[in-house]
């Protein structure tokens, strides 16, 4: 079998124009008491050096490097889908978790410093399967952190407070943090923290010695040298730290409202987490269930 | 107990935990799973973590060899129903394309695979190539191949701007254009307007700046306009004898029209204004898209076979009853047109005019009484367009006030940009309060400065007052551009067409068929007030849901 690949080849990256070509269109002085056309579009030669940065994604590009390297011929490039008719008396929905990253606040520097990472970012991190094989590491150079902070990304006094399985969630990566790194100053900034581990059954004792500060966070900056400046508190206090991980906030994902809403279900991931979570959660349809954590 | 037979979605620690329970009970399981692999651990969010439990790793061995389950991974949900006591699902399953009997696990694909790309299995962290394993513990490999670019996925209409945008580096514009026309007439137009969401999502935008994919759109049908090309129009030799009735010439009418007679099917197209291209021809400002171009695309599309009848109004000049007789179908796609009021006291004073109906007296060329000062309320891209134009037609000063800030400004930043270039000025944080006049005329506006406060559900802060701010504006003309909806005053009373409580017609998305058999709709009227292309992207399946009606009728 040969896979032909019609009319492909391969441009010199050299001849990719690297700025984006903008449109011609006329001044301003030119528009007032008059509806000419404002924007003129591209000329030729920007068209098509504009058109030239095109990257032309889809993830696999069918190349077929991998099909040619493939002893055992395990590559089928032409491996149809397949559909799927399904009949059920009862469904059952595992909500999963999907946090919404798009939510947070800028000022708590996600995207801005890389030094600044996600709750669930921090998980893959710690497990053994992971992409650090269970080293916690900064991204900006692979040190390992001896300073890390856990910091509420919709913390605040008045603000809507993080859902509890958030809270419990990073107390839980603390816990971690500090099994595998038993020498590092993890802080924790959390208000109402013990009232939540009071629910769960436990004390700042379970937290592995993390210190908890009892304040929202400000804002967070990044330092020179790669660590982050953190402002929390009444005043004008800041702490520095190597690492510092957002806790975010738990969502329904998509594709489970869709789906809540084609069998008339209202999904709510409150409702997923009642009774903390255990067992199965019966919503109003009967034969419509939510599988809780194990 | 009898078998049952359980559907369990979500292959998580959770979903395998509730697969092995149901199936120990005796039941029939299928677990159907998004993602290409079952599992992988996760630290528990609902108790503290005690010594030696710190993640849950799913029982995906057990889960594998237990003869009363079925495991579907890489599946998503194509179709639903409920009845009777049962649901039915219809799953596609995307193809690995690497057949795990003959995968050895040796790697050799993942060290010579050119693309590399975010890992998404660990949340971003480092690259994985397009071939992969996904989940180190399942090392079920599959290739990532998506149906679409991103471009194109995002793009309501789906155009297939990989090939277009690909064939103008080739320099061939005419193939190019003609790959747009194959799901869009509206080139000359859309290249013009689109706030293209296809940039916003381009993945070069990650790397440096999203390819100007809407601007070169508009670059191969102004290469055939500017050359006096002359469109190619391609429809069969026959028509066939059924016609449809289009309600309303705008993009998404006249879109379905043009599929229709791509397809064989002739329509008459109704138009209650004096001219067809609604919001393309009386809601985008003449700078933006001037009428000859315009024109000259709707001119092209209905000599496919669409028959205009224009300053026709449905319920007015012709019963809507006389159009569901005498046509075989009939689609209705008659926009958004009525302005949203403000609610607030001295609303109807001489000198308000709400914004849809100022742009559409700008493009009917009336006298706009443009002297003095005009305000605009709104933070959309009518409120800009209004502003734009009321700059354009001589008023002295011209002032947009909204009620948040500029982050939250819906309308297009380059719009944003423009405006203000223009010398328009924007106040932030300011709402109306009332409208201040003398002898039914308007001489003021008094406003109430804002606040933002807590985040509300859309996840924007709210605006609060700021007690005792108020003040008052001077200004001759106000113009609220807060929203449209459409009136749907033509549908007669008692008719059994179905309307949302956003004053739309629901429709079935695959078909675009209303309630009422053989009615279809799209554009504003179905989606409520959005952009061009989103109602020329419903136009085109409804013309689909048409086709395929008439079809099935004729048997």
């Amino acid at each position: 079998m040969l896979y032909e690949k019609k009319g492909r080849y391969i441009v010199e990256f050299q001849d990719i124009p690297k700025a984006r070509q903008h449109h011609i269109e006329i001044d301003v002085d030119e528009r007032r008491m008059n509806n000419k056309e404002v924007e003129l579009g591209f000329d030729e030669e920007r068209a098509i050096k504009e058109a030239k940065r095109c990257l032309s994604c889809r993830r696999c590009l069918g190349c077929a490097l991998c099909w040619a390297e493939c002893k055992p011929e395990a590559i089928v490039f032409d491996m149809q889908d397949e559909v799927f008719d399904l009949e059920a008396d009862s469904v059952i929905v595992s909500p999963g978790v999907e946090r919404a990253v798009d939510r947070v606040d800028r000022k708590y520097g996600l995207g801005r410093e890389l030094n600044v990472i996600t709750d669930l970012q921090l998980e893959r991190m710690l497990s053994d399967s992971g992409p650090s094989a269970g080293l916690i590491i900064r991204p900006l150079d692979g040190d390992i952190p001896s300073r890390i902070a856990f910091v509420q990304s919709y913390a605040s006094s008045t603000a809507p407070r993080m859902h509890k399985a958030a809270v419990i969630f990073g107390v839980n990566e603390a816990i971690l943090v500090k099994r595998k790194l038993p020498l590092a100053q993890v802080t924790f900034f959390a208000e109402g923290l013990d009232a939540v581990l009071k629910e769960a059954g436990a004390t700042q004792q379970s937290l592995n010695g993390a210190k908890v500060v009892e304040s929202p966070v400000k804002g967070v900056e990044g330092n020179a040298d790669g660590s982050i400046q953190v402002a929390f508190g009444a005043g004008d206090e800041t702490a520095a730290f190597d690492l510092v991980v957002l806790l975010t906030q738990p969502q329904v994902p998509r594709e489970l409202k869709d789906l809540g809403k084609s069998l008339g279900l209202t999904l709510s991931y409150a409702s997923f987490l009642v009774g903390d979570g255990a067992g199965v959660i019966t919503t109003e349809k009967e034969a419509v269930a939510l599988a809780g954590e194990v | 107990m009898s078998e049952k037979r359980v559907i369990i979605f979500g292959g998580d620690p959770a979903g395998v935990g509730e697969a092995l329970k149901q199936a120990e009970a005796g039941n029939k399981v299928i677990l159907v799973e998004s993602l290409p692999s079952l599992g992988g651990g996760h630290i528990p969010q609902t108790r503290i973590i005690a010594d030696d439990t710190s993640f849950v790793d799913p029982n995906v061995e057990a889960l594998k060899r237990h003869p009363n389950i079925r495991v579907i991974t890489n599946a998503a949900v194509e179709k639903t129903s409920a009845g009777d006591g049962t649901y039915r699902f219809r799953v596609r399953r995307r193809a690995p394309r690497v057949d795990p009997e003959k995968c050895n696990d040796c790697r050799a694909c993942i060290r010579v695979c050119p693309i590399h790309m975010y890992d998404d299995f660990n949340e971003g962290i480092g690259f994985r190539t397009a071939i992969d394993y996904f989940n180190p513990d399942t090392r079920d490999y599959n290739i990532f191949k998506e149906d679409m670019p991103i471009c194109q996925a995002t793009c309501p209409a789906n155009l297939d701007i990989r090939s277009y945008v690909g064939l103008i580096a080739d320099g061939d514009y005419a193939a190019s254009l003609a790959k747009i026309r194959e799901r869009l007439p509206f080139a000359l137009s859309i290249g013009r307007v689109c706030p293209h969401p296809c940039e916003t999502a381009c993945n070069r935008g990650t790397m440096d700046e999203p390819i100007s994919i809407c601007t070169l759109k508009r670059y191969v049908a102004d290469y055939e306009m500017l050359n006096d090309i002359k469109a190619p129009v391609e429809i069969p030799d026959e028509f066939r004898k059924e016609k449809v009735a289009i309600i309303g010439a705008g993009p998404a009418g006249l879109t379905c029209g043009y599929f229709l007679a791509k397809a064989g099917y002739r329509s008459v197209c109704f138009e209650a204004l004096p001219e067809p291209g609604g919001m393309f021809r009386y809601g985008i400002p003449e700078y933006r898209l001037p009428t000859p171009t315009l024109m000259r695309e709707i001119n092209w599309i209905l000599s496919h076979g669409v028959e205009l009848r224009c300053n026709t109004r449905i319920g007015k000049d012709v019963a809507y009853e006389d159009i569901l007789k005498e046509y075989d179908a009939v689609f209705l796609g008659v926009g958004a047109h009525a302005g949203m009021k403000l609610q607030i006291k001295g609303e109807d004073m001489e000198g308000v005019v709400d914004g849809v109906d100022f742009l559409r007296d700008a493009n009917m060329g009336k006298d706009l009484k443009a002297k003095g000062k005009v305000i605009i309320i709104g933070g959309g891209n009518v409120a800009m367009d209004a502003a734009r134009v009321s700059w354009r037609a001589g008023f002295d000063e011209v002032h947009i006030l909204y009620r948040r800030t500029k982050r939250e400004m819906p309308a297009s930043p380059w719009e944003i940009d423009a405006a203000e270039q223009e010398g328009i000025k924007i106040q932030y944080l300011v709402a109306p309060v009332e409208v201040i006049g003398e002898n039914g005329r308007m001489t003021g506006l008094k406003c109430l400065r804002m606040e933002l406060g807590e985040p509300d559900a859309s996840g924007r802060r709210r605006p609060v007052p700021i007690q005792g701010s108020e003040f008052v504006v001077e200004a001759q003309t106000l113009i609220p551009a807060i929203g449209q909806r459409p009136d749907l005053s033509f549908v007669p009373e008692g008719s059994p067409l179905s309307i949302t409580r956003w004053n739309t017609f629901s429709v079935d998305q695959s078909s675009f068929m209303t309630n009422v058999p053989g009615v279809f709709s799209a554009g504003d009227v179905e989606t409520g007030p959005d952009i061009a292309i989103r109602a020329c992207a419903g136009g085109r399946k409804a013309a689909s849901g048409i086709i395929a009606y008439l079809k099935a009728r004729r048997k």
